[in-house]
């Protein structure tokens, strides 16, 4: 199995002695996808053991966080997150007390991370909401609803009921924070999944694959169909590919053409050196704080919803690949059925 | 674009680098006088007001500089810090010989002028190649005076390849159709950069919905064009990033002219002094960026895709029916809210044709493209439905004067409401504007109805508009207490009257051509408009019987 890094890179896995639990989950889920019969999509293991001389490369999907598909106002999609954030980011509004923005968090971490500290207790989950919400004192019923005793469950029923809870988790739907990807579409096997199906090389344009390969891709997303493009690019160029460790989904940034002013100063808001603390990626990547200090302002006009901030916000899924002919023979396409066994 | 006599001019050539690069040193203004388009060399106060970085960086530097790669270094050095971006109406054959169009923009800063979005180059390059010298477009934003100045790079009225000032979008707005005629102005109407197909998925342009494989070096070289590898195209970008950059300018752009023709007075008041051209583009359609929905239509007769219809059923975009992005927001206006109707935003989950259906409609009206060697192809965009919609350049100017509350909510929803079913080109809409006054002036957040309604209002009154007609309709509407509601409901009608046209199975054929048969009818429209129809590059833009 691959050493699967904490893809928040705050080593709380390892602290509490969950990081084998979650490589465990990221590596199942490796396997179920790419077992796609000839599939470009391989085990991430497979790099390690490339021909001598060959180079991996990595290779970043971009895409805007804004849920081009939803169909709602910006005001709309803020206020819907589970129905309409469906672009593998969702982010959770604070307003004050006049309606304006105060803050919006956006994250990008998959229920796997949580999972695995859900499995090792609830002490876990709760000490990374307090990492997360300084001076946060979550309830085992806030983290799992009611009539449950996560000290007397086991630990897959223990995590198994945290995930089904987040939607009634305030310290995730919202009400009091946000923890994951809590959106339907928005999990890492439907990632793998759409790597998968659209790994497979056809004779095709590599964009019009998503339609193609029913459910595993959505056409209209800005998300999926840049995916599936991609992966179906490198199958045809006999390039197989894994998502890049830490696997996931990266917060890149706001997009540079923006011009963002603060009590009417020009900032480069990607830098924390200049832009007074509003605009801030953490975790690795996987989550990011926008605070509105000041007169804050994009392009002459302030921001009035965390969907107008999405706009701007690009988010990118790195996958890394290397020529068929340099893998070693079991993680090839075409022979799956020879792959490492499901641990 | 029609071709005009030029006037030489009478300009000093300079001999600066040996027999073969024979170049002047002289910029010079191209302006079109009584349809003559007269050449001469630009004054020294002409120059001096110039404060673009196409002027400052390489213009004044070095004016006899015609070599693309120099002129590109010249603005920034970095050349990672340079993007092109390709775009073609025949972007999906990937047979050479041919040639693309690109856009070059630049990022970070150079001698201390900032190039993120103020300044990009636009020129031609074929299959084998990114030509050493050709013609370049080129524009610059002059943070000084609030203008883009456009240049060009040519051989018109000069013996030899020389730049040219040829417009700036200082009253771009209000020049008339024959002022425009060769010049920059004709396809930029509003004076800001245009990308006509601005929003996603971006038909015709290189994106991550629809690569140009032959571009990609590392595309197998029997399917690449030789230009892949070449340095000029190694900052190849995608139109998903361009789309940003673009929509960033014409915001600035906007912002702006509102400093610019809105005036503030103490105490949140403002003064409209030529309010017919403030809330032209309310009334009228100014420009227009052409969309389609998200799905490759498979029936392009360009690519190598077989033309066997789309895959996924074809949803019609909301701006097809309505001004959806105004009434709705969302991305189709960066991100703002508009009006907050959602309702607005909801035809296309109503308006969603099958796949076979598509197909039967592309073949029964017999569609064509007319490529640029003469052939004419039946089929359809490669994204399906492709329409001229109402510019962002407009709508966000609109947004721009809700925001700012020059207008109220309820005067908008109230003027987008007459002939609520033509979202573009209406002319009995357009008629309305006559009702505004030559100026106004107000407190911002004035509720309604606020001084500039209540003054079309009482205009609509002294023409006393027959019962039924538009302007009865409008003023009915302008007179409620809260127009809002009342366009709401207008639009909630309309949509569940689509909606139950095309649940009717008795119904749904004839109202699926009335829509096509519309769509047709616009892109007529936009194609023969005096001023719209200089967007028309092509005629592989717009598949037409």
């Amino acid at each position: 199995m691959f050493a699967y890094s904490d893809p928040t890179g705050a080593g709380l896995l390892q602290q509490v002695g969950a990081l084998e639990i979650y490589r465990e989950a990221v590596d199942r889920l490796h396997h179920l996808f790419h077992s796609e019969r000839d599939s470009a999509f391989t085990l991430r293991e497979a790099f390690d053991e490339l021909a001598p001389g060959t180079q991996a490369e990595t290779g970043t999907v971009e895409w805007k966080a804004f849920p081009v598909t939803a169909g709602e106002p910006p005001a709309s999609i803020d206020g819907d997150r589970f129905r309409l954030q469906d672009e593998y980011v969702e982010w959770r509004v604070e307003k004050r007390a006049d309606g304006s923005l105060a803050a919006v968090t956006f994250i990008t971490e998959f229920t796997e991370y949580y999972e695995a500290l859900a499995q090792v207790g609830a002490a876990a989950l709760k000490e990374e909401i307090k990492r997360l919400n300084p001076g946060a004192n979550a309830t085992n019923r806030e983290l799992f609803g009611d009539n449950f005793d996560p000290d007397a469950a086991s630990p897959r029923a223990r995590a198994a009921r945290f995930v089904r809870h987040l939607r009634g988790n305030p310290w995730n739907n919202g009400e009091r924070g946000i923890l994951c990807l809590t959106h339907g579409s928005n999990t890492m096997g439907a990632l793998f999944g759409l790597l998968g199906a659209c790994g497979v090389p056809k004779n095709v344009d590599p964009t019009a694959m998503c339609g193609s390969v029913g459910d595993a891709c959505v056409p209209g997303r800005n998300s999926d169909p840049a995916v599936c493009s991609t992966a179906q690019r490198l199958a045809s160029a006999n390039r197989s590919f894994a998502p890049q460790d830490p696997c996931g989904i990266r917060i890149e940034g706001l997009d540079r053409a923006g011009r963002w002013t603060i009590d009417g100063q020009v900032v480069d808001i990607n830098d924390p050196a200049s832009n007074r603390g509003v605009w801030t990626i953490l975790r690795n990547g996987r989550r990011a704080v926008f605070k509105f200090q000041g007169d804050v302002r994009l392009d002459g006009a302030r921001v009035e919803t965390g969907a107008q901030l999405s706009t701007q916000l690009i988010v990118a899924a790195a996958l890394i690949h290397a020529p068929n002919a340099a893998l070693p023979e079991w993680a090839r396409p075409g022979n799956e059925p020879v792959r490492a066994p499901i641990v | 674009m029609k071709t005009q006599k030029i006037a030489l001019l009478a300009a000093g050539l300079t001999t600066l680098a040996g027999p073969g690069l024979a170049q002047t040193t002289e910029v010079f203004s191209s302006k079109v006088v009584n349809g003559q388009v007269v050449v001469a060399p630009l004054s020294a106060g002409e120059k001096e007001r110039l404060q673009d970085p196409v002027f400052r960086l390489v213009l004044a530097q070095r004016p006899d500089e015609i070599r693309l790669a120099k002129i590109e270094e010249m603005i920034q050095p970095d050349r990672t810090k340079r993007r092109i971006f390709v775009v073609d109406e025949e972007i999906k054959n990937p047979r050479p010989p041919q040639s693309r169009r690109a856009v070059i923009d630049f990022l970070g800063s150079n001698q201390g002028v900032q190039l993120d979005r103020n300044v990009m180059l636009s020129i031609s390059f074929s299959s084998d190649r990114v030509p050493e010298i050709t013609d370049v477009e080129a524009w610059g934003w002059d943070d000084t005076k609030g203008v883009y100045n456009y240049y060009k790079l040519d051989r018109a009225g000069t013996p030899m390849r020389s730049w040219k000032l040829r417009a700036t979008s200082e009253d771009a707005d209000i020049r008339t159709a024959q002022e425009r005629e060769g010049s920059c102005l004709a396809c930029h109407v509003s004076g800001a950069p245009i990308m006509k197909e601005l929003l996603f998925p971006w038909n015709n342009w290189h994106s991550n919905r629809s690569q140009a494989a032959y571009l990609l070096p590392d595309t197998p070289p029997d399917k690449r064009w030789r230009v892949a590898t070449d340095p000029g195209l190694s900052g190849l970008s995608e139109a998903q990033t361009l789309e940003g950059v673009i929509m960033g300018s014409i915001k600035g752009f906007n912002n702006r002219r509102f400093e610019q023709l809105v005036r503030r007075v103490d105490q949140g008041g403002f003064v409209v002094e030529d309010a017919r051209r403030v809330l032209r583009p309310l009334f009228e359609t100014t420009e227009v960026n052409f969309i389609s929905n998200s799905q490759p239509s498979n029936l392009h007769p360009l690519g190598e895709t077989p033309q066997t219809g789309p895959s996924q059923p074809i949803a019609i975009p909301n701006s097809f029916f309505l001004a959806s992005a105004l009434f709705g927001g969302g991305s189709d206006l960066a991100g703002s809210g508009g009006l907050g109707i959602a309702e607005a935003t909801q035809f296309r989950s109503v308006a969603v044709i099958q796949p076979a259906e598509y197909k039967t409609l592309i073949e029964k009206f017999g569609v064509k493209l007319r490529t640029s060697d003469n052939r004419t192809l039946r089929g359809d965009t490669h994204f399906a439905w492709f329409a001229p919609e109402t510019a962002f350049v407009a709508n966000h100017w609109i947004d721009t004067l809700l925001r700012e509350k020059v207008v109220t909510p309820a005067f908008v929803a109230a003027v987008l409401a007459a002939d609520l079913e033509t979202p573009i080109l209406s002319a009995p809409r357009a008629r309305l504007l006559q009702f505004v006054p030559a100026s106004f002036s107000g407190t911002s957040g004035e509720p309604h109805p606020d001084r500039l309604t209540r003054d079309v209002i009482a205009r609509l009154e002294a023409a006393n508009p027959a019962a039924g007609s538009l302007e009865a309709d409008f003023l009915a509407i302008l007179k409620s207490p809260n127009p809002l509601d009342v366009v709401k409901a207008k639009i909630v009608a309309y949509k569940d009257r689509i909606s139950q046209r095309l649940s009717d199975q008795s119904t749904r054929n004839d109202e699926l051509e009335r829509l096509f048969g519309l769509l047709i009818a616009r892109r007529e429209a936009v194609q023969s408009h005096p001023v719209l129809g200089n967007l028309i590059e092509s005629e592989a833009l717009l598949p037409l019987p």
